[in-house]
């Protein structure tokens, strides 16, 4: 009872009904996963679903359904069903690699798809050897021998290792999901560093956590070239050095698509910007009434600095970079470059707000809305830019690309490669003889049919060759 | 002469052969196999001299990149890899009937870059993660897999045709236009193997590349996922062809399946869905 228990579970395991079964539900799910967005914040999918609907779709994690206990399980389970499946066949393999091809006779003919016999008159040595050599140009002549009753015999093979397709494309898969779960050690992480400082903690990807690096990274300059007359970014390079233990280790100047390693972590370019938050704004102060020179005060976003006259305060309430109007007349950056920095100043009065103002640098004489006693100019930026960097730690990856590698030859082995089998026997048959040849592909057998006919085509020259001697 | 002048003359060319090939398929002409051999020909001379040229042109106004950076320069550029693998198919396996059902996607494909609103035919600059020679490999291996799927899809729905009009058993070249259901049969076969071994090859090159520009080889994301998809499709179909003996009606239903999953990954992940390829 027990035993037949197992069986089913294992002829479960084994069959290829359950790989479709799970290549389908994979498939089906992985469509979910592309038309519900994947790891938004609850606000997005609640503003296209109900509260309820919503509230399954997180209990199921199908807001973050490829990394969910669900779709990792049917990865398991695939790739149980994988082995398994290799485990079962290998006995027939092992078989299959390892025996000798019995000689050609009755009960083998009748179990192969090609066959075909002539006559010859008359046969000798020399019409053997032709034999040979025609057939050792189609495929590796094994064995050919005469045996002790008189009958030669040949066997031919090709192509016996395409049996392996098999076991290298599944190891192939088994390999790229097993290096996709060894990725799960790595981490993904993003930082910036401004230019001529350095940094060494990153924020990892999908969290707030944060990350230190045993080394640290400085960004020597940062540099982006744009296509001519437009916007658009053509390239953005950081010059980086690694700082470990004190010292200067590495240096490579990165750029999207060419980045820099150094033990074992990945450091990408992925973004740029401005900082905005310590670098610190000049500002211009003029008192309108007194008419006197502008006094220059120093101040960060969000800071708030006494003016010389006493009672007085202004604070830097933002700053942006490259002021425009979005949606609804809001204040946006449309970039994180200084083409248009703007800060806006609130002015107050024995800690009671007078007014509020946006001043530029680029257009220092509009005064907007500014009716107050000061005017305000926006004199300098001494905002840095910063180089985004993206870090990845796979430890994974390389199992990846030997699956990957694996994959594409198995496949390969698979779909174009055949083990090609071919047997021919010349006996002694009252005063003449008869030539048996037969032969079987493992698969494309359209193509082997065709190698055989072409052999035996060359063989029927045989007997002329013969009848004219 | 610039380069929209030689794709809009590979637009009628492939047209014109598009209905040679109904013609023969009808009214089986031997002298009209000849003539529709060279026309398709020099339909592939002006498509690549439309491509080249397009090439150069991206070097004249400064960008300099393959044409593969938008839809309509991926539409001519996969066209081309299916006349492409049309014709080394036909050459191979000594028929030319498969055309009249691969030219109409080519030619669609062609006439809808050229002539829709919704396809813009400037030369765009490449943005920085797209300036790689992965862009080359990774592209053009889908494509040629692409254009594959598309012969398979051509012989599926020739083979389910015969099928339909009754000739089950194999019938021997001069009855009929359309080639044997054995060897319909196995161009299906040759060529969804071929395809998958590059779609493979395709999303392999497109993970490798990935990995190195953005440190990740897979994202989930909907290209990705629905090559995955389409590659699972052709898997099905090589696994029931190979280890379960399936062979003509079933097989051919699956690789039509299989080609809707293509087209869907070229064309309707950008339609209807987005993410990371959503520049392409």
């Amino acid at each position: 009872m027990k035993n037949s228990f197992m069986k089913q579970v294992w002829s479960f395991f084994i069959s290829l009904k359950l790989t479709i079964t799970i290549l389908i539900i994979i498939s089906i799910t992985s469509i979910v996963g592309t038309i519900i967005p994947q790891n938004e914040a609850a606000a997005v999918y609640l503003r296209f679903y109900k509260p309820s609907t919503y509230k399954l779709i997180h209990l199921l994690d199908i807001d973050n359904m490829y990394h969910s206990w669900w779709f990792i399980a049917l990865l398991t389970l695939f790739t149980l069903n994988l082995i398994c499946c290799s485990l079962n066949r290998f006995p027939a393999f092992w078989r299959m690699m390892t025996k000798k091809e019995k000689d050609l006779d009755e009960q083998l003919l009748q179990t192969l798809p090609l066959k075909k016999t002539q006559r010859l008159k008359s046969f000798d040595h020399r019409a053997w050897e032709m034999i040979i050599s025609t057939v050792t140009k189609h495929l590796p002549v094994k064995s050919a021998a005469l045996s002790p009753s008189g009958t030669y015999r040949l066997f031919a093979e090709g192509g016996k290792f395409s049996r392996l397709g098999f076991y290298i494309t599944h190891f192939g898969i088994v390999f790229i999901i097993i290096g996709g779960i060894l990725g799960n050690l790595g981490y993904q992480g993003y930082m910036q560093v401004v230019e001529g400082s350095a940094n060494d903690t990153m924020v990892l990807r999908g969290t707030t956590r944060e990350k230190k690096l045993d080394f640290s990274i400085r960004c020597d300059d940062f540099q982006v070239t744009f296509y001519e007359g437009g916007r658009k970014p053509k390239d953005f390079t950081s010059d980086l050095a690694i700082i470990d233990g004190g010292k200067e280790v590495k240096k490579k100047r990165i750029e999207v698509n060419d980045p820099l390693q150094y033990k074992g972590v990945w450091i990408y370019q992925s973004s740029y910007g401005t900082t905005s938050g310590e670098g610190s704004l000049t500002l211009g102060v003029q008192n309108r009434a007194a008419g006197d020179q502008s006094r220059n005060y120093q101040a960060a976003a969000g800071q708030r600095i006494p003016l010389d006259e006493p009672g007085y305060e202004i604070e830097v309430k933002r700053f942006v970079p490259d002021f425009s109007l979005g949606k609804n007349n809001q204040v946006v950056s449309r970039s994180q470059e200084l083409k248009n920095p703007a800060a806006q100043i609130a002015l107050f009065k024995e800690g009671s707000l007078l007014e509020e103002q946006w001043i530029f640098q680029n257009f220092p004489d509009f005064h907007g809305t500014g009716k107050g006693p000061y005017r305000f100019t926006l004199l300098n930026v001494s905002a840095k830019e910063y180089t985004g960097l993206q870090l990845t730690r796979d430890p994974g990856v390389w199992v990846v690309w030997l699956g990957c590698f694996l994959l594409c030859v198995g496949c390969y082995v698979i779909c174009f490669l055949s083990h090609q089998r071919l047997w021919i026997a010349v006996e002694p048959k009252k005063g003449d003889f008869t030539l048996t040849m037969a032969g079987s592909s493992s698969k494309n057998m359209l193509s082997f049919s065709q190698t055989f006919t072409r052999i035996q085509q060359e063989l029927k020259r045989l007997d002329k060759a013969d009848s004219i001697a | 002469m610039n380069s929209s002048f030689f794709l809009g003359i590979t637009t009628f060319i492939y047209l014109f052969t598009m209905v040679l090939y109904f013609y023969y398929l009808f009214f089986k002409h031997p002298r009209l196999a000849m003539a529709i051999k060279v026309i398709t020909a020099v339909g592939l001379l002006a498509h690549t001299a439309g491509l080249g040229l397009r090439w150069y042109e991206s070097y004249q106004s400064g960008y300099g990149h393959i044409p593969l950076a938008n839809l309509y320069e991926t539409l001519a550029s996969m066209s081309w890899c299916m006349v492409l693998v049309l014709l080394i198919m036909e050459q191979r396996f000594k028929n030319v009937t498969l055309g009249a059902f691969v030219f109409p996607i080519a030619s669609i494909a062609m006439a809808y870059a050229s002539l829709s609103p919704n396809v813009q035919d400037e030369i765009e600059p490449l943005i920085p993660a797209l300036q790689s020679n992965w862009l080359t490999y990774h592209v053009l291996t889908c494509f040629l897999s692409y254009a594959a799927f598309a012969v398979s899809f051509g012989a599926s729905i020739a083979f389910l045709l015969k099928k339909r009009k009754g000739e089950i058993e194999e019938t021997t070249d001069d009855e009929g236009t359309l080639p044997a259901v054995t060897l319909l049969d196995e161009i299906i076969y040759k060529a969804n193997a071929v395809g998958f071994l590059l779609l493979g090859i395709g999303i392999i090159t497109g993970a490798v590349w990935a990995n190195y520009a953005w440190g990740s080889y897979w994202s989930w994301d909907p290209k990705e996922t629905w090559s995955l998809i389409t590659w699972f499709i052709y898997a099905t179909f090589l696994h029931a062809r190979l280890t379960r003996g399936w062979r003509g009606t079933r097989t051919a239903v699956l690789s039509i399946i299989g080609f809707c999953g293509v087209i869907f990954t070229f064309l309707g992940v950008n339609y209807v869905l987005s993410g990371l390829h959503s520049y392409t």
